[in-house]
């Protein structure tokens, strides 16, 4: 109502409402994951108040679930500061994906989005962009997805925090955490870089599971990065000798 | 684990998180990443994933060995669910895979 651009094409609320519909098939699995994120928090110490206020802070399900399991064994807070932080750095990469789009925006708005992103509204997104070029009204599309999807994770992390322990021990549900890792990690291994990284990080990563501070995660991403992108190096170079 | 240290956690973590969000978007204002760049933050999921699961799957071979014997039926629910990771790429189906093969374990042995 108080937009000084020229009037849009499509109203406000039926780019939010069509946002919301591409995302909503993902939503599905957003809630046991942030059901798992609720409950493993509780299980580790947090009270009631910390396990919600991490949804809100981090917003990012992978990274709050180790910031939790480190947390619950003691580790130093820089450590999993850092660890938090090598988790997201594949925000950067959406960050700027999605910079060309929002580039116009007020400095409110970007922080919105940027506040917003994550793997699953990045995708849905910047697909949506891609194939309607002439789209007006990005920003209201995206809202509508990012908005639906934050909604659905504080929900699925509440669910976990208030029903998590109602469920008997017996019943493993702890086990659900390496097994949201696994669902995560599988999916990347299609190519020779990520094989490699992911293989010399869980390598590093099991040697140094008794290193001070549980610097160990840390150390071994870097070196799985470090020598796969050396291998991916050598890769290109080889092949462009034999060309 | 102090309640302090908790919220220390969440609120520096929180602003480190944002911070790689805002990146581009209002730190740097431009969406021109260095090809260098790009190829070494798309081998970050998989390192840091890989980290993750492995010594969480087998959390004894790097302090008391493996003499001290694995609880194997959670290493090798971890195997058939990535199995199931590979063939589906669902989230929802590799959980409920791993969590019915361990039980499944559980309930033979």
């Amino acid at each position: 109502m108080t937009q000084n651009s020229s009037p849009p094409t499509v109203s406000t609320s039926r780019r939010l409402w069509q946002g919301a519909r591409d995302v909503s098939p993902i939503l599905l699995g957003v809630i046991p994951f942030g059901m798992i994120a609720g409950a493993s928090a509780i299980n580790a110490g947090f009270t009631t108040a910390q396990a919600l206020a991490m949804s809100v802070f981090i917003f990012a399900g992978a990274s709050q679930l180790a910031a939790t399991e480190l947390m619950a064994r003691g580790a130093a807070v820089p450590v999993v500061v850092l660890t938090v932080l090598v988790i997201n750095l594949r925000f950067i990469m959406y960050s700027a994906a999605l910079t060309p789009h929002f580039s116009h925006l007020p400095t409110r708005w970007k922080n919105l989005v940027a506040y917003l992103i994550t793997d699953q509204a990045f995708v849905v997104a910047v697909n949506r962009y891609q194939t309607e070029p002439t789209m007006t009204g990005r920003r209201w599309y995206y809202l509508g997805t990012a908005m639906i999807l934050w909604i659905t994770w504080q929900f699925g992390t509440a669910a976990g925090v208030f029903l998590g322990n109602l469920v008997p021990a017996s019943w493993e549900l702890d086990f659900t955490v390496p097994l949201v890792f696994v669902a995560l990690l599988v999916p990347t291994l299609g190519d020779t870089g990520n094989r490699v990284a992911a293989l010399v990080a869980g390598a590093v990563a099991l040697a140094g599971q008794g290193l001070p501070y549980n610097l160990g995660l840390i150390l071994a991403a870097f070196a799985g990065i470090a020598l796969a992108r050396w291998v991916e190096i050598r890769q290109e170079s080889g092949q462009g000798a034999r060309a | 684990m102090s309640g302090q240290n908790v919220w220390l956690m969440m609120g520096l973590a929180g602003l480190a998180t944002f911070l790689t969000r805002l990146s581009f978007l209002g730190l740097v204002r431009s969406d021109n990443v260095s090809e260098s760049l790009r190829r070494i933050l798309r081998l970050v999921p998989a390192a840091v994933l890989a980290a993750i699961v492995l010594p969480a799957t087998f959390p004894l071979l790097g302090e008391s060995g493996l003499a001290a014997g694995i609880d194997w039926p959670r290493p090798v629910a971890v195997l058939i669910a990535s199995v199931a990771a590979w063939y589906t790429k669902n989230m929802f189906v590799t959980i409920a895979v791993g969590m019915a093969a361990l039980w499944l374990f559980r309930w033979l042995f």
